[in-house]
């Protein structure tokens, strides 16, 4: 026993009893330890695949969320909800007192917003609409957006006050939210950072915002 | 435990290679006997007529009708002659898309309308089709989730050109779920007739609209 090492030892040699009982065993235990180190590997495999990034991870922006009200700070700006309003028509006046009234089948929703910047100024992309149900709206094309937020620069040390105006089926009303963030450059860039602020339309909050809407919202103009 | 020197035992005979080869033939004369492994023929597209809606996965499209406008110049000029098509688009997506405009020439369109593949008889001009949504007093360009909205694409009719009696237009379907190697966004990306590369779009229906004849005559 004592001198027989695995590497000596030749199984087709007849005659040689001795050795035989002493290496089967380790082949068979070696060979389910083979098996169950293979399952192993095959079920980490598949453990490292659930847990790889979605896109949303991996080109996604970073988002800072906030509620109606909030101050919410992100990386280079922060930004606030003052006011959330329903209207059915919005008549926008621009700066040569041309006057344009624009309907829809859902609802206009006019979402009061203001932010400032931390250290460098910031100009918004347009602001999206997100529905509880994930659905993205963008902000509608029918009023202009130099009426809106993504006109001023947002500058450091004091707030600019401004609207963003969505146009969504009242369907999407119940828990939605805004989502802002700087505009994309021309070479896109990961990881921006956006603000999402819960409109904070609770089924009764979307009532009472369906039954107060405005006939008509006025936009623009002399004040 | 030791089998005796010499083999007295039957060996057991290597049946299972053998048997692989078998079944693998038999798929493959099979599967070669059925045709192959070339994809099986496509439907023709569908002949629809006006009214017709098309599913086009993102959208639901149905074509209202196509007539001639005129549109008097501003300045007292002669004014322009338009062919115009109008559609009722549905995004059943879940984000806002641009309308776009269909594409000239055999060059691909934009956004939503490049679904419009093809137009037969084709009117070109120098600028392509114009294309809006008109019908909530202020233009606009976008289609939001959840939406029905009027498109209209109008396509500008030379000097002294008449408006065919009859316009049919290729429609294609877009992609819901396209395929991205870097995790991109795509955008709106057409379904192809097949997987091969720069295959053509697939030809989900072919639409015809006669044309109204308005003042435009």
């Amino acid at each position: 026993m004592s001198t027989v090492t695995p590497s000596t030892v030749t199984p087709g040699r007849p005659g040689t009893t001795a050795p035989r009982p002493a290496t089967r065993p380790p082949g068979r235990l070696r060979r389910a330890g083979a098996v169950i180190a293979g399952i192993a590997l095959a079920a980490a495999a598949v453990a490292v695949q659930a847990a790889a990034l979605e896109q949303e991870d991996l080109v996604g922006n970073l988002t800072w969320t906030g509620r109606r009200g909030d101050e919410v700070v992100a990386s280079r700006f922060s930004a606030r909800v003052t006011g959330v309003h329903g209207a059915k028509s919005i008549q926008t006046t621009d700066a040569a007192d041309k006057v344009e009234k624009a309907t829809t089948p859902g609802i206009f929703v006019v979402v009061e917003v203001g932010a400032t910047a931390h250290r460098e100024p910031q100009r918004f992309g347009p602001p999206v609409l997100l529905a509880g149900d994930g659905k993205r709206y963008t902000a509608t094309d029918k009023v202009k957006s130099s009426l809106t937020i993504t006109e001023p620069y947002i500058q450091p040390g004091w707030w600019s006050e401004s609207v963003a105006v969505f146009e969504v089926p009242v369907a999407a009303l119940t828990g939605s939210r805004i989502v802002l963030g700087p505009k994309q450059g021309l070479i896109g860039e990961t990881y921006l950072p956006e603000v999402e602020i819960d409109l904070g339309l609770d089924d009764a909050g979307t009532q009472s915002l369906i039954s107060q809407a405005e006939d008509v919202y006025p936009l623009g103009g002399r004040k | 435990m030791t089998s005796p020197p010499g083999g007295g035992t039957r060996r057991r005979r290597p049946v299972a290679v053998p048997l692989a080869i078998l079944a693998i033939a038999t798929g493959l004369g099979i599967t070669a006997a059925l045709g192959g492994f070339a994809e099986a023929p496509k439907e023709p597209p569908k002949q629809l007529g006006p009214g017709a809606a098309v599913d086009q996965k993102l959208f639901l499209t149905k074509f209202v009708a196509s007539r001639t406008v005129f549109q008097p110049d501003e300045y007292g000029g002669e004014g322009k002659r338009f062919l115009e098509v109008e559609l009722e688009v549905t995004n059943k997506g879940d984000r806002t898309e641009g309308v776009g405009s269909p594409g000239q020439g055999g060059k691909q369109g934009l956004l939503y309308g490049k679904s419009l593949l093809k137009m037969t008889p084709e009117i070109t001009n120098e600028f392509g089709p114009i294309s809006m949504i008109i019908d909530e007093g202020v233009p606009s360009q976008q289609l939001h989730p959840g939406m029905t909205s009027a498109v209209v694409f109008r396509y500008e009719l030379a000097q002294g050109q008449q408006a065919p009696e009859n316009v049919t237009f290729d429609v294609g379907v877009f992609d819901p779920d396209p395929d991205s190697v870097t995790g991109a966004d795509l955008g709106l990306i057409l379904e192809s007739e097949s997987d091969a590369k720069g295959a053509p779009p697939k030809v989900e229906a072919k639409v015809t609209l006669p044309v109204q004849r308005g003042e435009a005559g």
